[in-house]
């Protein structure tokens, strides 16, 4: 983890599925660099309702974002984009 | 915030004029104006019926339409517009059933305007919270709502989800939405809302005509999620007429069947695993996986396999390849949600598509991908699994160029676009490349080279298939394994010999379920063992991020 807390703010947006269907939606986070992601992507479903956490893969450069990672951990800059994918099943 | 500014709001008469009997009866939004006195008596006359009259009527008019429909006069509207009403009619009855059955009537604000006041009574299901709540017209589009989001009339809503949910099962009509994405092709974005939404538009005027206009597929679909409680509830109605052996009878007319209960859970897991994640290959790995406990569930004989146990079996599966170092590697497995994001960047025009395209090159940061041998690329659509192999010939090789292979162990993808789809990465990946390789001219690559890997040529392969509708994940994976353990350092034409319907037996596929299944499980013993398996990183589900909420602005 972060050895000291930063105070710095960034901004992100984070684009969704928000049906397996199609159909994208933007949400803009402000958010801290020392804050733990899994506040985002609460956050992020809540706005969408419907869908929990675990429904999401959070991705941010091919990578999977873990919840407790944070912006600075992943070197999140402002104005990055993290894709909310929805997890897929199939037959 | 307002999503749709004054799209879906009624006129405001129709309200509140309630001594003017036709437009208390004439729901705005539910029926052509035309029709309206045709309506207004119907409604009155199928509240009255009785539930099993209700069914044989509905049955008896579509019977009439399908035989006699398009000989009539006006092509069978004014019928399609009757069985409408009686089916918004059955609907609002089942609703105001599995509503008193959960007991969360409460919950339910019945669209007002679309009801039966002019026949009180009529109908002893309705439930009397229901009425009450009539009694408050006007409540479909309440001011005092949390979410300050219009919402639409509840029948809307309920057949909305009930043709989506449809729709996820049987994966029909999502390859025409899919392409819809993107707004290449607006007209025919309507078109499949309507499809899916409405079946029938013309009951539907001014929604029909809104989406024509302004209102774009992502908004709709906002608004119908923010109606969360709704939803839920209705998932409820859905599992609760499931166990009452009832059926749900779907807008789609031919599409009557009975809707899989949602709930599964209830069951009974190993407690301290329940939280438990793993990482994998490690926790610091940058491009690990996570897998949850919960996510073996889906390792259960007969289901289906979900994207988490997909990326992690190609991450395990990369590091058998080549443990050390991914970048030497004569392999490049894409994660599952490569291939959606493809999609999403070819959908794109104009002249944001160059930048877009290298913030999308992340996806494959620090490899070269026409250095590889081969790219295997998963794809997932339409509730399916699929494979794509990309073979790069060697670089001495002048004469063939890529080789792209689709397997699929059902034949269900459209082998064509999926290749398409590729195809055209690939040369945009190229076109970038010979554009970097010009501007900076340390990177020599001789131009015979750069021509033949233009030269893609690609195919559909015979494989095995599989004999159930449960194991193409398994499939994909097996297929991935099974090439990785035998293709040749390069894949010639000749050696397409190597697959074919005889390539294995399905069996053999169908067990590497339980193989991936026990490599997980020792993974988490392991976990299990190191004590730490409890370090679930609980994610409050209270208000306890607000900050964070109250941060975000929303864009549309």
């Amino acid at each position: 983890m972060d050895q000291e807390p930063t105070h710095k703010f960034i901004h992100v947006k984070v684009v969704g599925q928000v049906s397996s269907l199609g159909g994208e939606l933007e949400v803009f986070f402000r958010i801290k660099e020392s804050t733990p992601l899994w506040k985002l992507m609460a956050a992020y479903c809540r706005r969408i309702g419907m869908y929990e956490v675990q429904d999401f893969a959070f991705i941010f450069d091919q990578r999977l974002l873990r919840p407790h990672q944070t912006p600075k951990q992943v070197h999140m800059e402002d104005g990055d984009v993290i894709d909310a994918l929805l997890n897929q099943t199939g037959s | 915030m307002d999503l749709m500014p004054e799209v879906v709001r009624p006129k405001r008469g129709s309200h509140t004029d309630d001594q003017n009997p036709r437009q208390q009866c004439a729901p705005s939004l539910t029926m052509a104006s035309e029709d309206g006195d045709h309506g207004c008596t119907l409604r009155a006359e199928c509240a009255k019926l009785p539930d099993g009259k209700l069914e044989e009527a509905i049955a008896s008019q579509r019977r009439t339409l399908a035989n006699v429909g398009s000989k009539l006069p006006d092509g069978g509207r004014k019928l399609l517009s009757s069985i409408a009403i009686y089916e918004e009619e059955r609907e609002r009855r089942k609703s105001a059933k599995a509503a008193m059955a959960v007991g969360e009537s409460k919950q339910f604000i019945q669209s007002a305007n679309t009801s039966t006041n002019g026949a009180p009574g009529g109908s002893k299901e309705m439930a009397s919270s229901e009425i009450h709540s009539q009694s408050r017209s006007g409540s479909l589009f309440s001011k005092k709502m949390e979410d300050n989001i219009i919402r639409l009339p509840r029948h809307l809503i309920e057949n909305y989800l009930l043709c989506v949910l449809a729709a996820l099962r049987k994966g029909n009509s999502m390859r025409v939405c899919h392409k819809m994405e993107g707004g290449k092709m607006d007209h025919q974005k309507d078109e499949v809302l309507n499809l899916l939404l409405f079946g029938r538009t013309r009951e539907f005027p001014l929604i029909h005509s809104t989406l024509k206009g302004k209102v774009h597929l992502d908004i709709f679909l906002m608004v119908l999620l923010v109606e969360k409680r709704n939803l839920q509830s209705r998932l409820y109605i859905v599992s609760d007429l499931e166990r009452q052996r009832e059926t749900v009878v779907l807008l789609d007319d031919d599409d009557d069947e009975v809707l899989e209960t949602l709930d599964c859970a209830n069951e009974t897991r190993d407690e301290c695993l329940k939280d438990a994640k793993i990482y994998y290959p490690s926790r610091d790995d940058p491009e690990c996986v996570e897998i949850c406990f919960q996510d073996i569930d889906c390792l259960a004989p007969e289901s289906f396999l979900t994207s988490p146990i997909m990326n992690f079996y190609i991450r395990y599966l990369e590091m058998q390849a080549s443990p050390s170092q991914k970048a030497t590697c004569d392999y490049h497995i894409f994660n599952t949600f490569f291939y959606n994001k493809l999609k999403q960047q070819l959908s794109r025009n104009g002249g944001e598509k160059e930048s877009l395209f290298v913030k999308f090159r992340r996806w494959w940061k620090g490899v070269n991908l026409f250095d590889k041998a081969y790219i295997l690329i998963p794809i997932h659509e339409d509730l399916h699994w699929s494979l794509v192999i990309i073979c790069f010939p060697e670089k001495k090789d002048n004469r063939s160029g890529p080789m792209l292979l689709h397997l699929d162990s059902l034949k269900l993808h459209y082998s064509r676009v999926v290749l398409e789809d590729i195809t055209s990465f690939l040369r945009e990946e190229w076109q970038y490349l010979h554009q970097e390789v010009a501007r900076q001219l340390d990177v020599e690559i001789s131009d015979k080279i750069w021509k033949r890997l233009h030269d893609i040529s690609s195919r559909r392969i015979e494989v095995p298939q599989q004999k159930n509708d449960y194991d193409c994940g398994i499939f994909v994976l097996y297929f991935m394994e099974r090439f990785i353990d035998e293709a040749p350092e390069r894949l010639k034409e000749v050696d397409l010999d190597m697959f074919g319907k005889q390539w294995f037996k399905p069996e053999e596929a169908s067990r590497l379920r339980k193989k991936i299944r026990d490599l997980l499980k020792t993974e988490f013993r392991k976990l299990r063992k190191r004590g730490i398996a409890c370090e679930s990183l609980a994610i409050p589900s209270g208000g306890s991020t607000s900050a964070e909420n109250s941060n975000s602005t929303e864009s549309s």
